[in-house]
């Protein structure tokens, strides 16, 4: 279906009649429509929705007289009804033919009250402007059921976007892409087709035992054929089962792998693990390195007595002993019973008789000796100071020294080891944080998996694959037997061979009908994926890719190999377009091949694609990608673009366009003024135009009037 | 790759019906087509079940 012709009245913003014509002719055409802001855009596409499904394609169901014309609804008198309606002109494949119709869709409704409507009416009605009766009322819902087939329910935000964002409505509401591109190949009538043929194999098996009664042991040949035949059906059934749930597994398989490779191995996974986890053991083993170091340093420092420090007294202390020598302070325990006992004999320790200054003498020793832990000290204090020795202070200030300096070093050791590993810690950790660690691993045991599901699923067709053959090879010669036995038996030759090869060709063309059904949704996925890829994947910039989900058919954005809609760049919006255009390639094939293998479905790569907005909050690179897909990539391409979206896609669209229309919004003189005058104002190679006006005098609602521009 | 036809499948979803439908013999072909147009053709002139049936039965016997 392609639309000629688009004509609303009183519907939504739009005061009275207005139309617009879509280029029909070649094969890609290119129409824009430009407004403002609320301009009534997005009201087309509500129109279009409106038109195609009833009441059922208002938004919540929401009473039809919503969609009348508020100006108009002002105009009207109380008890007077009024007329709003939305008329499609369309051309459709009708056998060799092509058929032009006009389908007006009429909500009719009556003022009752200042502020109260009543709905008379909703419905569908076909235009004949030539006969006397010019409106038609679609009774039977018979052109209701041509358009809703043409369109299904399911498929209109795919090709119909509606407001904004373009992405929201593909990504997340489009349901049913799989079906309803199986309803454009009536693949419901594909299996009808298939049970009709092999209703037909069991009637030509009845006619053939029908004529060869006569003989039952051509009888006999035959009914074990037809149970060979029933055989070979439950074994090709089975291999093609088998096969088409190794074919699932298999995509699985290798969509997985794809995952796996933009997130990093499964063995790089396990590596950055070890790493971290030796890392987080080193930077342990240094913090307990630190502390008993630190421990060390606090117990040699309090034992050296401050030793190391008071080297240089060595020296001065040396020459006071000296001086006590000298002077006989001399480090000895002189007690009084010591100077008693010496003067209770004869002469004295060193021989000499003692005289009567022998008693006053010993008196000043005692007095100038020092007491028993005075001498300990002063003992201790000449050891220290002795240049040589375990016990003097310079060996043990080196000793000391050297253990503080030990002590230093392993503290130091820790500290820096605990430093490294601390930053290794963090950089693995970041990486981690970067890299899904447990989806890797959930991967690499769902590909284990998958690998093991395969080999059996290989294996077990292999089986059923060489009893099929063994099947086979038996119907084959029990065919070759039974024709023998035909010409000896006198059965009717020729009627007994044409009944065969029908037969034959039957079975052979049920084989085929089978094989195409069960493979149709696995090729409409392929050619959408590469499609797909081939437009999204050059062209994004943060290395996203395309997936088109194998079951739905519906496309998203995978970064990492994760499904993500946090992307504002764009890059939805590319998507969303690259599906678009997706679309139109898988139909336009689909066209073209049906046509060479002389299967005429009609036009199937006839349709029109409403994009509202589908250049907004776009980055300058994907806007860029956006617009140079947009031109003639559908028979019909129809554009809604606002003033910014204009001023950059002009220079590249406008030539390229077969029409331009705009929407002239007369708006209060208040909400006009809110707009600065450069932007009211749109150029076009024609001239300039404002496209935000001020509503006549006397006018309160605002409304909005197409123009054509080329 | 399928095993049981032993020919690489084509990429365009349409082209491998096609290799599909001519390993099972160049007359299936046209066979093929004229019982698909039957039941879903644009062209198809049949709205009965049996006169589907009927016609698709005269095809495959001519």
């Amino acid at each position: 279906m392609v639309i000629k012709k688009i004509t609303f009245q009183n519907i939504l913003t739009y005061y009275g009649e207005q139309s617009i014509e879509l280029p029909i002719d070649g094969d890609r055409t290119l129409t824009i429509l430009v407004g403002p802001n609320n301009s009534g855009k997005t009201s087309i596409i509500r129109a279009l929705k409106f038109w195609f499904y009833g009441r059922d394609g208002i938004a919540d169901r929401k009473d039809p007289v919503s969609y009348i014309s508020n100006r108009a609804k002002a105009e009207t008198p109380i008890g007077k009804s009024l007329e709003a309606w939305v008329e499609i002109t369309f051309e459709r494949q009708v056998k060799e033919d092509r058929e032009t119709k006009t389908l007006r869709r009429v909500i009719e409704a009556k003022r009752t009250a200042e502020s109260r409507w009543e709905l008379r009416s909703t419905g569908l009605f076909v235009s004949r402007p030539t006969e006397r009766i010019p409106l038609m009322a679609d009774e039977s819902d018979r052109f209701q059921r041509i358009i809703e087939s043409m369109v299904p329910k399911a498929l209109f935000d795919a090709f119909y976007f509606k407001g904004e964002p373009l992405d929201g409505k593909l990504l997340g509401d489009v349901s049913g892409i799989r079906s309803a591109l199986g309803q454009f190949l009536h693949e419901d009538q594909w299996e009808e087709a298939q049970d009709a043929v092999g209703e037909i194999r069991e009637n030509l098996s009845k006619k053939l035992s029908k004529l060869t009664s006569a003989n039952s042991e051509l009888q006999s040949k035959l009914k074990e054929l037809s149970q060979w035949e029933i055989k070979l059906e439950a074994q090709r059934k089975a291999l093609s089962d088998e096969e088409s749930s190794l074919e699932a597994s298999q995509a699985l398989h290798l969509q997985e792998t794809q995952k796996l490779e933009s997130l990093g191995d499964e063995e790089a996974a396990r590596s950055i693990r070890t790493k971290l986890s030796s890392a987080q053991q080193r930077f342990k083993a240094a913090e307990s390195q630190l502390r008993s170091a630190e421990e060390g340093l606090k117990s040699e420092i309090s034992n050296s007595l401050g030793l190391p420090f008071l080297v240089s007294t060595a020296e001065p202390v040396s020459r006071i002993l000296k001086e006590m020598e000298d002077d006989n302070i001399l480090p000895a325990d002189i007690t009084d019973g010591f100077v008693d006992r010496v003067l209770s004999k004869k002469s004295c320790i060193c021989g000499k008789p003692h005289d009567s200054s022998s008693r006053s003498n010993w008196e000043a020793y005692k007095a100038r000796t020092l007491n028993a832990d005075a001498g300990a000290g002063l003992r201790k204090l000449l050891d220290w100071v002795k240049p040589q020795g375990t016990l003097s202070i310079k060996s043990r200030s080196k000793e000391i020294s050297k253990n503080i300096a030990r002590l230093v070093k392993e503290r130091l050791d820790a500290i820096t080891a605990k430093n490294e590993a601390d930053t290794e810690i963090k950089a693995l950790q970041s990486h981690m944080e970067n890299i899904p660690i447990e989806e890797i691993a959930r991967i690499g045991k769902s590909l284990r998996e998958l690998s093991e599901q395969i080999r059996s699923k290989e294996n077990r067709a292999r089986t059923i694959s060489d009893a099929l053959r063994i099947t086979e090879y038996n119907t084959k010669n029990l065919k070759s037997e039974i024709q023998d036995l035909s010409k000896k038996s006198g059965v009717d030759q020729n009627a007994f061979k044409k009944l065969t090869t029908s037969k034959d060709k039957a079975d052979r063309l049920h084989k085929a009908l089978t094989e195409c059904r069960s493979r149709l949704g696995l090729y409409f996925h392929r050619n959408l994926q590469s499609n797909v890829s081939s437009i999204y994947d050059s062209k994004s910039t943060d290395g996203s890719k395309a997936h088109i989900h194998r079951q739905t058919l519906l496309p998203a954005i995978h970064v990492n190999g994760q499904a993500t809609r946090e992307l504002g760049g764009g890059q939805s919006q590319l998507l969303a377009l690259a599906y678009v255009v997706s679309l139109a390639k898988l139909r336009q094939s689909m066209h073209e091949q049906l046509e060479e293998l002389n299967i005429r479905l009609g036009r199937i790569d006839d349709l029109s694609f409403f994009m509202d907005s589908p250049f907004g909050h776009m980055e300058e690179h994907y806007k860029r990608a956006a617009v140079e897909l947009v031109p003639h990539c559908a028979r019909q391409m129809f554009v809604f673009v606002w003033k910014e979206e204009w001023d950059f896609v002009r220079p590249l669209l406008e030539k390229k366009a077969d029409a331009i229309y705009a929407i002239e919004f007369a708006t209060s003189r208040e909400d006009l003024d809110k707009v600065e005058k450069p932007q009211r104002k749109y150029s076009f190679s024609s001239g300039s135009r404002d496209l935000l006006v001020s509503l006549p005098k006397g006018e309160v609602y605002p409304y909005s009037t197409i123009l054509k521009i080329k | 790759m399928n095993d049981e036809l032993n020919i690489e499948l084509s990429e365009s979803p349409i082209d491998a019906l096609k290799q599909i439908i001519e390993h099972h013999g160049k007359d299936i072909t046209p066979l093929f087509a004229a019982a698909i147009t039957i039941y879903a053709g644009a062209q198809s002139a049949f709205t009965d079940k049996k006169e589907k049936k009927d016609q698709l039965e005269t095809v495959i016997c001519r």
